[in-house]
């Protein structure tokens, strides 16, 4: 027959069951447990040659590679950004203004 | 004319010679524009270009545009003995313009932060790599330098007659609606309602530097904007605002700048071996008309 346990016994035990199981789930579920995702923060390219960019429309007509694209899309020139789409994707309005104020510059620090 | 707003201010974009859904579209082209800018050169946009520079231990690789900003601003430092310099960021931000401008945003009770001093010079660009780096005390703000330049190209995609303004950086083509020339109306430094001179302005970029209207409390004292990068502190000038007139924008912000920090006879002679126009206003309130510009009212 088993002795019987006191209550501070008892609660001795309790105490110490409850501690091994935050160990537990702590070790499971801490950041530094989790297998590496391969996603970390991106170094700046230092030291490597920069990248050669030119725009296919600054290439000489005869050197520009023949560039096979889906039906409904075009090169774009190197230019600004369609007008339209660019405003509408960024939310930008313009608004008009009234005609008292047309041709007239108002010089400020700003 | 239309309008919106960019870079903290109001830009608006006038082609009186096109209809309005010609003139609405090339508004919003010249958004984009200043969008597109904004996005590369601001210092409050963790996610700028500008601000991706910064910090770095060597050099980085940066895009065309920041690269030609670069060699445009050293440019500028050495056309000025860099009186323009666009490495006072860091007193900037010490001085509490450490966020986006706004009336009373900036206040606060404690006094100005401690900077190290940095000055453009010490900022390597090599542009046949197309690398800079940055020393760590050396916190970049092109400020209206890039503002007068997105005018400038703003200005090459409309047709003539135009203007762009974006808060009293403007760059005007033609000579203007009727053919007599822009009106431009110099704005009085200590009362915005009051204009002080007017002009007639043809084919011409226009800027003002003014410590009046971007100012602020730090530690008790009135701060502003307009940093003299030989102390690194808010310049005391004897002149309370400087317009001047040039061939760019870009070059009429520089220009007025310097003139402002300057102050004293310096600030005419700037104007003058720069070959701009313009008005300096001193800090009494009586101004003066540098080079040959047509004024209609005084």
């Amino acid at each position: 027959m088993a002795p019987k346990r006191s209550p501070l016994e008892a609660r001795l035990w309790l105490t110490a069951a409850l501690a091994g199981g935050y160990v537990l789930a702590w070790l499971a579920l801490s950041p530094g447990s989790a297998p590496p995702s391969g996603s970390t923060t991106p170094e700046p390219s230092v030291g490597a040659p920069p990248p050669q960019v030119v725009w296919l429309t600054e290439l000489p007509p005869a050197e520009r590679p023949v560039v096979v694209l889906p039906a409904g899309w075009t090169l774009d020139t190197g230019r600004l950004p369609a007008a339209s789409t660019a405003f509408a994707a960024q939310g930008l309005r313009a608004v008009p203004v009234p005609s008292q104020h047309r041709a007239r510059v108002r010089t400020r620090s700003s | 004319m239309f309008s919106f707003r960019a870079m903290g201010t109001e830009v608006a974009v006038a082609a009186p010679g096109v209809e309005s859904g010609e003139e609405e579209t090339l508004a919003r082209a010249v958004a984009a524009l200043f969008e597109a800018q904004e996005q590369r050169f601001s210092r409050f946009r963790d996610d700028s270009e500008l601000s991706l520079v910064h910090g770095g231990v060597d050099a980085v690789h940066v895009s065309p545009e920041l690269l030609a900003a670069l060699l445009r601003a050293r440019g500028y430092v050495e056309l000025t003995d860099g009186i323009f310099d666009p490495a006072i960021g860091g007193a900037l931000a010490a001085h509490g313009y450490d966020r986006p401008f706004a009336p009373g945003a900036l206040d606060r009770a404690a006094g100005p932060g401690s900077s190290l001093a940095a000055h453009f010079a010490d900022v390597q660009i090599d542009a046949a790599r197309g690398t800079v780096w940055l020393p760590l005390a050396v916190r970049l703000d092109f400020g209206g330098m890039i503002k007068g330049y997105t005018c400038d190209r703003a200005a090459a995609l409309l047709p003539t007659p135009s203007f762009v303004d974006a808060g009293g950086d403007a760059v005007m083509r033609g000579a203007g609606p009727d053919g007599d020339g822009w009106l431009v109306e110099v704005e009085d430094p200590r009362d915005a309602e009051r204009v002080l001179v007017s002009l007639r302005v043809r084919d011409r970029a226009v800027a003002t530097s003014a410590p009046n209207r971007r100012r602020w409390q730090v530690g008790g004292a009135s701060a502003h904007h307009l940093i003299d990068p030989r102390t690194q502190r808010p310049a005391r000038s004897d002149v309370a605002q400087v317009t001047v007139f040039a061939e760019s924008a870009e070059l009429a912000e520089v220009v007025a700048k310097t003139a402002l920090v300057l102050g004293g006879r310096e600030a005419r002679d700037v104007l003058e071996r720069t070959r701009s126009s313009g008005v300096l206003v001193r800090s009494g309130g009586r101004f003066e008309v540098v080079g040959d510009l047509e004024v209609i009212g005084a």
